[in-house]
């Protein structure tokens, strides 16, 4: 009865610590993290973000986590760079309007 | 009635299509810096007035900044800006204060020339507005009287008065951002302040009064802002 009981507590025990290390993996790995990973950090939603840099923070690999924001923030600089890397529709002349009038404005 | 069918059927793809733009780009950005101008401020700085306390660098060419603004468009943000600046000192006994808020509605331009770095260009209707507050504490005769019966001892009373000015103006400017991280940047503006101010009608209590002769007609400002964004 011992004999059983103790296999069984050790069995569950193990059970239990596996679940917590994989839980702990899944911080580094999150769905949302690898969503901003991929779609970048613009792509996720105001709740969403909270939880990009709560599971950052649970993360235990640090070195991990700096290679992550460091690509995701390079990813989303590269994407704002290249959405409005040149100007679109009616923000040009409006551009122009401005330039002009402050050239007249510094010579007048 | 077929026309205004048509009418409301416009409006509400047109609804419909800029709140599609609004929700799908959204990127609100929170700006906190400080400006440089040089203002001619006719009676209200020591040099021209003698009663005025004395003006720092700070009171007389430094404005603060905050702001906040909406990217509607991958080129464009719209957003609320505001310039103030500041002086206190002492007249007599009473404390002065005095402000002056230059309120703007921003309408913004920029595209991306190289990675991290943003030229814009900014036009800002504005609606402007002066502030001077002079507040004292003294003692009543006529409170004294009613307190003394009371078996009360003597009592300051603060009384405070304020004259206000609204105006309108327009500013331009051409500005440099350089993004530290996606959601940090600096941002640095050079342009022209326009102003339409005139000294006369001052509100102090209900009454029209004649306020100082400010030359704040065409400035010159530049401005350094850090910018927070989402």
């Amino acid at each position: 009865m011992v004999k059983t009981s103790t296999i069984l507590t050790f069995l569950i025990l193990s059970t239990v610590q596996s679940q917590i290390e994989e839980e702990k993996k899944d911080f580094c790995n999150s769905l949302i993290i690898k969503q901003a990973r991929e779609s970048g950090f613009r792509s996720l939603n105001f709740s969403e973000k909270i939880q990009y840099h709560l599971d950052l923070r649970k993360c235990e690999n640090k070195i991990f986590v700096k290679a992550v924001k460091k690509e995701v923030n390079e990813n989303q600089l590269v994407s704002d760079s290249e959405k409005a890397k040149t100007f679109t529709g009616k923000s040009s002349s409006f551009a122009y309007c401005i330039m002009l009038f402050i050239t007249y404005l510094t010579f007048n | 009635m077929i026309l205004l069918f048509q009418n409301i059927n416009k409006l509400l793809i047109t609804l419909i299509f800029a709140l599609t733009v609004i929700s799908a780009q959204p990127k609100l950005s929170f700006h906190l810096g400080s400006g440089f101008y040089k203002p001619s401020l006719g009676y209200l700085d020591p040099d021209s007035n003698s009663v005025i306390p004395s003006l720092s660098a700070f009171g007389k060419n430094i404005l603060i900044d905050w702001g906040v603004k909406y990217q509607f468009y991958p080129n464009a943000r719209i957003g609320y800006s505001r310039s103030n600046s500041y002086h206190s000192g002492k007249i007599g006994d009473s404390d002065y204060f005095r402000t002056i808020s230059y309120r703007m509605i921003t309408f913004e331009t920029f595209y991306y020339p190289r990675k991290k770095m943003e030229l814009n260009f900014m036009l800002a209707p504005m609606y402007n507005k002066g502030i001077i507050k002079l507040s004292s504490k003294g003692a009543s005769s006529d409170w004294d009287s009613i307190l003394n019966k009371f078996g009360n001892s003597s009592v300051k009373l603060l009384t405070e008065g304020e004259m206000t000015k609204r105006w309108l103006g327009l500013t331009s400017m051409i500005g440099f951002r350089y993004y530290i991280y996606p959601w940090f940047a600096i941002d640095g503006k050079a342009g022209f302040m326009q102003n339409s101010y005139s000294e006369n009608k001052w509100k102090l209590d209900g009454d029209k009064v004649d306020g100082p002769t400010m030359n704040i007609k065409k400035m010159p400002v530049f401005k350094l802002h850090f910018v927070f964004g989402w």
